[in-house]
């Protein structure tokens, strides 16, 4: 079990073959801490959410996965795949957490927290939508959701041109765009720079860097002139859109 | 492979997500890579499966399937069984062993087979007056007529024929075809499936779908109406100018964030993917246009007639797609079962060979004036085939003991029958072909050891055939 959480936060469990441990399975990366966690986990009562928080907390996780020159030489030298952890493994969002992050960012998420699951149009998070087997949900299925028919103990996480078409042409994203886009129309009519401030501290929690700042200005000053100094939707939703489908978004790092 | 842990029973046990995505094998980064570079020959080179099994034995490589949907009567069509119109109206006699049929006809009386049969070509295939055209291409077919399967109901059958399990949830052939030969055309998904009307295909996408392999080796349902593939245009039909603009956008955002990153490697494939993407929105609609066709293919393929035009219209279509490099082509005909006749088989038949038998015979004969068909493995069948016991005294039950598909193409020897039926056509009696069979000689005739294709899932090797299939005699690789 903690191994199952260890790979849902870091994409890798400390034993690869999540199903299978001992003789059929791979070693452990860190027998120790594989053996730690299983010990908390039995200490706090079976505790997932207390795992989670123990896993969430630790400097381990709170790693970059930014280059560190101090030490990347070495150990890419001895640790090209990063079993270790030497740094944050970067890793794809599942296919409900990209959708969910999606609609949260859109402010479209409709707040549903129980009951009976809802039809695959609905604005609730992924987890309590129908899953049905011969009709799987579009957006879910393009990013490596398992169909269903039986378990999965790991996913893939891939990279197609269909996907790429689904993102970039897809009603689904294009309306999440042109949603947020409205509502940040406020915001920009006040402020341009506060509003690409708060396009970036929507969708990836941080600021914009100076080159990130000019260049979305530009591209949003280029089409204007039209409508005196009223900003124009068509380029805000596109880069509203270009945000949600960029790898900053997609990616954990 | 670099990366596998080894363990001491020599099971290749799981690889790190980088590594996956690093050693082109399952490589969605590698295949991007190597399609971008537009040069087949790298990708091909670099695929995992092919280079860890020998790629020498066949020469196809391409399929196109074309699945009759509902189960076909071999009885009424290819195995013609004189026994069957001298019994007609009685049981079935003792010595049959007694088959368990999905509508439960196994003590029906026999139902005469009506038509008039002759033997076809140098090869004198047996071909019943239902295909005056498939008659004519008698000389290329290798018919078999000794398939089994094991599902009786449309559901476990075209399942089991498309993934070799009547449960959903295993890779489909189109799926291990493009894991193993990758894809020739970054334009274009290495998988395609086309159907022959709205309807659905009995239990949609787990017919083509990836199961545990990787979602990439899907197969790609085309649409029936303008956007054969599903977001080709964008939803809010912006011009090309504003999403070049946008793309660009796109890439500098995506630029910028792999500065300073070490992983680039799949960062940088997504970033490609994109290209991709706007390469297919440009060059796909030319593949799927008819409008390029001469009239005199269209004529031969029968896309003028308004019974044989929705089939000739996806048979070109399967020729334009395996010419751009498409690996596997599906074509269903009688979309939704419409090829069972549990009642009227007279008056079904005779229209679903109507719709299929020109198409079908113009499709080979176009294939081969081409050079294309020594390339290009066409393979002609359904889930089964249709009991010689009659049902609601008009019609056939699901036969799943005994049935006949044929193939074509890929230098196998033409004018030929493998296997027999019993007398009344209700088992395979000689030569028996198992859809793990049939699975393992199609991946054998494009070169791929159905053995050493492996995938692993669960700690398991996991093959096609479910570690069951033997290559059909008569149908093993010219070498």
């Amino acid at each position: 079990m903690v191994n199952r959480i260890w790979q849902y936060h870091f994409g890798r469990g400390l034993v690869e073959s999540s199903n299978d441990f001992g003789t059929l399975g791979g070693p452990p990366s860190h027998p120790g801490l594989l053996d730690w966690l299983a010990n908390k986990f039995v200490m706090s009562g079976w505790s997932v959410k207390e795992i989670h928080r123990l896993i969430l907390s630790s400097s381990t996780y709170k790693q970059s996965s930014q280059q560190r020159p101090e030490i990347t030489e070495s150990a890419l030298m001895q640790d090209p795949e990063n079993i270790l952890l030497w740094k944050f493994p970067e890793r794809r969002l599942d296919a409900e957490q990209i959708r969910d992050s999606m609609l949260a960012v859109s402010g479209q998420l409709e707040y549903y927290h129980s009951g009976p699951s809802k039809n695959s149009n609905s604005n609730v998070r992924s987890i309590f939508l129908k899953k049905i087997r011969n009709s799987p949900i579009t957006f879910l299925k393009e990013f490596d959701s398992p169909d269903g028919f039986e378990s999965h103990p790991q996913r893939a996480a891939t990279i197609s041109p269909t996907q790429s078409l689904f993102l970039l042409n897809n009603k689904w994203p294009i309306e999440r765009a042109s949603a947020w886009a409205d509502s940040l129309i406020p915001t920009f009519n006040d402020d341009l720079n506060a509003g690409i401030q708060q396009i970036f501290h929507t969708a990836y929690s941080r600021a914009p860097n100076t080159d990130e700042q000019n260049l979305l200005t530009t591209y949003l000053l280029e089409n204007k002139g039209k409508k005196s100094d009223q900003i124009d939707r068509e380029s805000l939703i596109d880069v509203c859109h270009m945000i949600l489908t960029s790898n900053e978004f997609l990616y954990l790092d | 492979m670099k990366g596998f842990i080894k363990e001491p029973n020599g099971i290749d046990l799981g690889y790190s997500r980088r590594t996956f995505l690093q050693n082109s094998g399952f490589g969605f980064g590698a295949v991007a890579f190597s399609a971008l570079t537009n040069d087949a020959s790298i990708l091909v080179n670099s695929g995992h499966a092919l280079e860890t099994i020998p790629h020498k034995r066949g020469q196809a490589k391409n399929v196109i399937f074309l699945f009759m949907e509902g189960g076909p009567s071999h009885l009424d069509l290819f195995d013609p069984k004189p026994l069957l119109n001298k019994l007609a109206g009685q049981s079935l006699p003792d010595s049959f062993e007694k088959p368990v049929t999905a509508m439960g006809e196994s003590n029906s009386p026999l139902l005469e087979s009506k038509r008039s049969w002759k033997q076809h070509g140098q090869g004198g295939l047996w071909i019943s007056d239902w295909l005056p055209n498939i008659s004519k291409i008698s000389d290329e077919l290798c018919v078999i007529r000794s398939c089994i399967a094991d599902g009786i109901n449309h559901a476990g059958g075209v399942c089991q024929m498309n993934t070799g399990s009547v449960f959903g949830g295993r890779p489909s052939l189109g799926a291990w075809v493009s894991y193993g030969l990758g894809s020739e055309n970054k334009n274009l998904p290495s998988f395609v499936v086309l159907k022959d009307s709205n309807g659905m295909v009995v239990n949609g996408v787990r017919n083509w779908g990836n199961g545990f392999l990787p979602a990439s080796y899907q197969g790609a349902l085309f649409g029936s109406d303008n956007e054969p593939i599903p977001n080709l245009s964008p939803f809010n039909q912006i011009s090309p100018s504003r999403l070049e603009r946008k793309l660009k956008l796109l890439n500098t955002l995506n630029q910028s964030h792999l500065h300073e990153k070490l992983d680039i490697g799949e960062l940088e494939a997504r970033i490609h993917s994109y290209e991709m993407a706007f390469n297919m929105q440009k060059h796909a609609p030319e593949a799927v246009d008819f409008s390029q066709e001469p009239e005199y293919i269209r004529e031969l393929y029968g896309a003028n007639d308004n019974k044989t035009k929705v089939m000739a219209q996806n048979c070109i279509l399967a020729r334009r797609l395996v010419e751009r490099g498409v690996r596997f082509v599906q074509v269903y005909h009688g979309t939704g079962s419409r090829w069972d006749s549990h009642d009227n088989i007279e008056p079904n038949h005779a229209r679903q060979c109507r719709e299929m038998d020109k198409p079908v015979a113009a499709l080979v004969t176009d294939l081969k004036q081409r050079g294309l068909l020594d390339d290009t493995l066409v393979i002609w069948g359904g889930e089964f085939g249709r009991t010689p016991m009659s049902e609601k005294g008009d019609g056939r039950d699901h036969n799943p003991t005994g049935f006949t598909i044929w193939m074509t193409g890929a230098g196998i020897p033409g004018g030929t029958t493998i296997g027999e039926t019993d007398d009344l056509g209700l088992h395979a009696v000689s030569n028996k072909a198992h859809v793990h069979d049939i699975h393992a000689t199609i991946l054998n005739l494009l070169g791929v050891d159905h053995t050493k294709l492996t995938f692993s899932h669960k700690g398991l090797p996991e093959r096609i055939d479910q570690n069951e299939g033997h290559i059909i005699p008569g149908l093993a690789p010219r070498s």
